[in-house]
């Protein structure tokens, strides 16, 4: 889906940019450098269905970055309700050239133009560093939080509203047939009252 | 002055083999709930989510651990609250040939089960069996609930064609 194909997009792009990066620079000093990627794993999202958000986290480095949190602080709770996992979450190590995969279940809550931004990373880049080194996963962009009667509107089976659209024409089918039915009986008798 | 140090290197005894005994969990309980979703007509992925507590008898090693989850064969290692002590793992698939319906578990780790466990998989001389995995989470897997494989306007354009055969061949066996 397009979601997706846009997020491939971006993971390729930001490894590409990294790696161009990383050997343009002298690679003097063994660190952990964790790349991000935030999608949403549905086509569309609709108020009051559950959309999951997956946080792709990559250590592109050459040491385990220690340590390893994410925050999400991007999905506000009068917007959205959680419904499983952690918007907080953190992996005590990630090897180097390991990923790890973390999924959330929300629930929206109102129908918007709803931005989905960067949620924060921060890690320890080696075991003798300091401080934390802070990055961002990626964005999401502009999403259409759908109202549900949009949403039926254009996808639901609209199996009642065939169902009232037969029940309604049927009676222009209905009278028409009694009436032939009818007469056709009195005919019918007729013509074996005369044959006998 | 020598009987002094005595008590010191006692404590300093009692307390590394407390520190080497906190690494591993005894008699670790689990309280979990798994958040289950099928649903190919709204989404594209079929999702597993376990959220978990792990109580140890000795309090020490439970705040700090590692746990790692295996079901059906993928590892991961589990995410960490921030705030407290919850465990999450998720494990997710395309939706449409993802699991029929039924009972499934999830494998809990800890550091030492999960290194044996890699060891098995590796299969490394003298580790030919998967180890007792530390916990074991169960769940139901519901149905996958699929769009209407027809739609209902080619339904119902269906009925109208067969209603017009019928008059169709009605009327002309009237006329004949």
């Amino acid at each position: 889906n397009t979601f997706q194909q846009v997020a491939m997009c971006k993971i390729s792009s930001a490894l590409v940019l990294l790696m161009m990066v990383m050997s343009c620079m002298a690679d003097t000093e063994e660190r952990a450098q964790i790349v991000a990627l935030k999608t949403i794993l549905n086509n569309l999202v609709v108020k009051g269905k559950d959309i999951t958000v997956q946080y792709d986290l990559y250590n592109v480095g050459s040491k385990a970055a220690r340590n390893l949190q994410l925050e999400e602080e991007g999905f506000p709770s009068d917007y959205f309700e959680l419904k499983a996992g952690l918007l907080r979450a953190r992996w005590a190590s990630l090897p180097a050239g390991a990923n790890v995969s973390h999924s959330v279940v929300l629930t929206p809550l109102q129908s918007v133009m709803f931005n989905v931004s960067q949620a924060t990373v921060r890690y320890r880049a080696s075991e003798d560093s300091r401080g934390f080194t802070v990055g961002q996963t990626s964005g999401f962009g502009e999403v259409v939080i759908y109202d549900t009667a949009a949403y039926d509107r254009q996808f639901s089976a609209h199996a009642t509203e065939w169902l009232t659209f037969g029940l309604m024409s049927l009676p222009s089918i209905a009278i028409p047939m009694a009436l032939w039915y009818k007469s056709h009986r009195k005919y019918a008798a007729l013509a074996t009252r005369k044959l006998d | 002055m020598a009987t002094s140090y005595i008590p010191c290197l006692f404590v300093f005894a009692i307390l590394a083999i407390g520190v080497a005994l906190a690494g591993s969990c005894e008699k670790p309980s689990i309280k979990s709930s798994v958040y289950t979703a099928a649903d190919a007509h709204f989404s594209n992925h079929g999702i597993v989510s376990a959220t978990f507590n792990v109580q140890c008898a000795n309090k020490a090693a439970s705040s700090s651990m590692d746990v790692y989850a295996v079901f059906r064969g993928r590892a991961v290692q589990a995410a960490q609250d921030l705030d407290s002590s919850q465990y999450q793992v998720t494990f997710s698939e395309p939706v449409k040939t993802y699991l029929p319906a039924g009972g499934y578990a999830i494998d809990l780790y800890d550091e030492d089960g999960y290194a044996q466990y890699r060891k098995a998989q590796r299969g490394e001389a003298g580790k030919s069996s998967v180890p007792e995995p530390m916990a074991r989470i169960e769940f139901e897997y519901p149905r996958v609930r699929h769009s209407l494989w027809v739609h209902s306007e080619t339904v119902a354009v269906l009925l109208l064609l067969g209603a017009s055969f019928y008059a169709y061949s009605a009327r002309k066996s009237i006329l004949s």
